[in-house]
């Protein structure tokens, strides 16, 4: 399985496991009863009957496959990886999108929305590539001259998508935010009552769908140990269905939501049972569309993204007198260039032991993991960001051993090397010579040249978490956290 | 020729892998029965430390592993002190002598998906490495300060099919791995990159690369393929990562070649065919530089009543090869030159 896009640790656990866990390849739900032919046993794979709009998405509703392609093809191909693919495939986005355009243009009442959101690492890799050649933007940036890059970028994006049909494009740091603000909460939590259940900790982040995938799948004691925050994508999925739609009027299958985003595994991550409204038969994110898929879109069409005027960037949240700032920028967050939520918890941890210091990452035994210790009385704190398969592996081998009282309490864990910066579907380099990682340093950078968010200026954290209403109650548990779930490996009984 | 010296059937089912102590005094074997099991020379007086064509061996202990899962391969660290064993049920434990001289299991690795195919330590003992059937070459180190920690150091899916096996530089910390996918690939820590690459992939095999081995140098590495040739490759004075094949010896193999193991101290070939047979390959000393890496079957013996799963050479004692079979028979031979 060699599709591109998706980070290696997802390459290596097979997709297959994640959508069609049966043997009959059908979901769950509806279960169906093969009927015996007197040739070759039928398969058959039907989809989640999810609609947009009201209208289910034009894809292979049924397809069937032999028995006999089943057994001479080491992966089953139509299952999982290319059903989900195609349903998220930017073909028919910008089906969906210009059916929109069409419709508003016509004055059609459609009722519709589609939203877009930028991921910011995907807005950073794009700008790298299509804003300005390296020396020129070193110049630029040095001097202050224009807009920053990946700010123009963010624009260009929102001209992009709104001209193919997109009703509003927002940026995701309302979204990182809450998810830092939550993590925080629940780490200092389960810290409070370590001594209750020493296994609480550590705590180990649940935003990277490879890393939470792989784990589901092979390491399922492990489950207890992530952190049941949802990473931002969903929780702005369900903060534009859940509390924003109804604002405007519109019932989550009329909000059309795509995320930009630096991988595949967050398609994964979105066609995940636990992120479908199940009442309204609506994804909290309808697709995902990455960086790679955008070039290819644009060549296909034989365009450039700096042909697009840039647009203002949206602010759907916009409540009482409305004031921007917030929403129209991107942003980045304090910390690692994935959203910096060990560095977050570092730092509130810190704040209420007292500590004034800023946060020294000590690099571990290799680059691409780091170590940062809080000393209070009780003991030393420990916060560790820890990215790509190695690291993850040593991790997970401590948490099976008693060699688990020596890891950190939190763990920041991302799948790809480096981090999001380095999602595997992010653009690769156009200098031949320059190796992935000098890449990623040059991305980190551009990162973190971005306006720091501040969480607590955030005037809509506050507004959102009033809409959100008590803790304890449905809408804020369904926006804000998910569980997890062991894959059952599916044993075909084969002795080697 | 090969002269026979012992004939060991202490296993129950085919035997899969023989590994020699670093000392060249002992050696481990392994198979279906998922045991490991240690022989030594018989009768291991003080006074004599050679090994020669009258030595016998035994079997000392018999390591009944938790394994689930027939044991495919074994391997001992330099230092002699640990031994990995490779299973099919995906993962590889470390054994280590205790002072009862009881083998026990210090540590379990997991980290494969499903069967691990062969592990191997490096020489300078930092490191090990497993492949498996996932396709995937894992490269660990071991801590052992009290504790056996283990890092998992790098992962590598640069093969596109199931890895059968994995075999380190003589001297330093350099990997090969040999795979269904028909080729070999070399793999380098960058101690820039903080991390191992994969440096070359040395194609033109026909079929599954199923063994490698180094020359005693480490500058030429000989294959043995499903597609019934060995191969020798060496690698350029002024690029030490490019690899090309300069000899295929082909049409002596009557089946695929399953081992390949060259002697570091007397430069013999030997090799493991699924037609029963061990061959002996010695190379003829080349008069000039164009004449190098010309290799004559020096000698050819059946030598188990089923395919032979693995030949290693003592890394001590001259001439003296092990072998296993599918037929459960360890056998030790001595090489007489005539």
């Amino acid at each position: 399985m060699s599709t591109p896009g998706f980070s290696s640790i997802l390459k290596l656990t097979e997709l297959d496991d994640f959508i069609a866990p049966s043997q009959e390849c059908i979901k769950p739900a509806q279960p169906l009863k093969p009927t015996p032919q007197p040739s070759a046993a039928k398969v058959r794979i039907e989809l989640e009957d999810v609609s947009i709009g009201g209208v289910v998405p034009q894809v292979p509703q049924k397809v069937e496959i032999n028995l006999t392609d089943c057994l001479a093809c080491s992966g089953c191909i139509t299952s999982a990886e290319s059903i989900l693919i195609s349903q998220q495939s930017p073909e028919e986005l910008v089906r969906i999108l210009e059916k929109n355009k069409n419709s508003k243009q016509a004055k059609v009442d459609n009722n519709f929305l589609a939203i877009v959101t930028l991921g910011t690492q995907a807005v950073i890799s794009l700008a790298r590539k299509y804003l300005v050649p390296p020396q020129e933007m070193a110049e630029r940036l040095a001097a202050r001259k224009y807009l920053v890059p990946p700010q123009e970028m963010a624009e260009r994006l929102a001209g992009f998508f709104k001209d193919l049909g997109a009703d509003k494009v927002i940026t995701i740091t309302l979204a990182e935010d809450l998810c830092l603000i939550e993590s925080g909460k629940e780490f200092v939590e389960k810290l409070e009552n370590i001594n209750r259940d020493p296994t609480s900790l550590p705590i180990i982040s649940g935003v990277c769908p490879g890393w939470v995938c792989y784990a589901e799948k092979l390491h399922p004691y492990a489950i207890k140990n992530i952190s049941r925050v949802k990473s931002p994508q969903q929780i702005m999925g369900s903060l534009l269905k859940l509390v924003y739609g109804p604002r405007v009027n519109h019932s989550p299958d009329e909000i059309y939501h795509v995320s930009l985003m630096s991988c595949f595994d967050r398609k994964l991550e979105a066609s995940r049972k636990d992120f479908i409204l199940e009442e309204y038969r609506s994804k909290e994110v309808d697709s995902v569309i990455t960086p790679l898929e955008i070039e290819n879109l644009l060549e296909s069409i034989g365009k450039h993204l700096l042909d697009y005027e840039p647009a203002n960037l949206d602010n759907p949240f916009e409540f009482g007198n409305g004031s921007l700032g917030i929403g129209a920028s991107i942003m980045s967050h304090l910390g690692s260039g994935s959203g910096g939520f060990a560095e977050y918890i570092f730092r509130i941890m810190s704040a209420k032991h007292g500590i004034q210091a800023d946060v020294t990452w000590i690099v571990g035994r290799n680059p691409d993991i780091s170590e940062a210790v809080i000393p209070t009385p009780t003991g030393d704190l420990k916060f560790s960001v820890a990215t790509g398969f190695r690291n993850i592996q040593t991790i997970v081998r401590k948490l099976k051993t008693k060699m688990r009282a020596n890891l950190p309490h939190y763990i920041e864990i991302m799948a790809c090397p480096t981090g999001c910066l380095n999602g595997g579907a992010q653009l690769r380099s156009q200098d031949s010579e320059q190796g992935g990682r000098e890449l990623s340093c040059d991305l980190e950078k551009m990162y973190h040249e971005l306006p720091a968010e501040i969480l607590q200026d955030n005037p809509f954290v506050e507004q959102i978490y009033n809409l959100l209403g008590n803790p304890d109650g449905k809408l804020y548990n369904d926006v804000l956290y998910t569980d997890f779930h062991a894959i059952e490996k599916s044993n075909l009984g084969i002795k080697w | 020729m090969l002269k026979l010296i012992s004939n060991l059937n202490n296993h129950k089912g085919k035997v899969w892998s023989v590994a020699w102590n670093p000392t060249g005094a002992s050696f481990a074997s392994c198979g279906e029965d998922k045991a490991v099991n240690i022989y030594q020379k018989e009768g291991s007086s003080n006074t004599d430390n050679e090994i020669t064509e009258d030595t016998r061996w035994t079997l000392a202990k018999k390591i009944g592993t938790n394994h689930e899962r027939t044991i495919r391969d074994v391997a001992w660290s330099p230092c002699g002190k640990y031994i990995a064993v490779a299973s099919f049920d995906a993962t590889i434990s470390i054994w280590e002598k205790n002072k009862s001289n009881e083998y026990e299991c210090v540590t379990t690795v997991e980290g494969h998906e499903n069967e691990v195919k062969s592990v191997s330590w490096s020489p300078s003992g930092q490191y090990f490495a497993s492949c498996s059937r996932d396709k995937n070459v894992m490269i660990w180190s071991m801590s052992a300060d009290g504790e056996y920690d283990i890092e998992c150091e790098s992962v590598h899916s640069a093969h596109t099919q199931d890895v059968k096996r994995v075999v380190w530089h003589p001297t330093e910390d350099i990997l090969l791995s040999a795979s269904y996918d028909d080729t070999i690939k070399v793999y380098r820590n960058d101690p820039n990159d903080g991390d191992w690459a994969c440096t070359a992939t040395l194609q033109g095999h026909e079929s599954t690369v199923w063994s490698v081995d180094f020359d005693s140098t480490g500058s030429r590495i000989v294959s043995a393929s499903d597609d019934r040739s060995i191969r020798i490759w060496t690698n350029s004075k002024d690029n030490e990562n490019r690899w090309s094949c300069v000899s295929k010896l082909e049409g002596y193999h009557h089946r695929p070649v399953y081992d390949v193991s060259w002697s570091k101290t007397n430069g013999l070939i030997a090799t493991a065919c699924g037609d029963d047979h061990i061959r002996i390959f010695k190379e003829i000393s080349a008069v000039n530089e164009l004449e190098r890496n010309v290799f004559d079957l020096a000698f050819t013996v059946k030598a188990h009543s089923s395919d032979v799963n693995r030949v290693q050479w003592n890394p001590k004692a001259e001439g003296i090869l092990a072998s296993c079979s599918d037929d459960g028979c360890v056998k030790i031979w001595k090489w007489i030159d005539v």
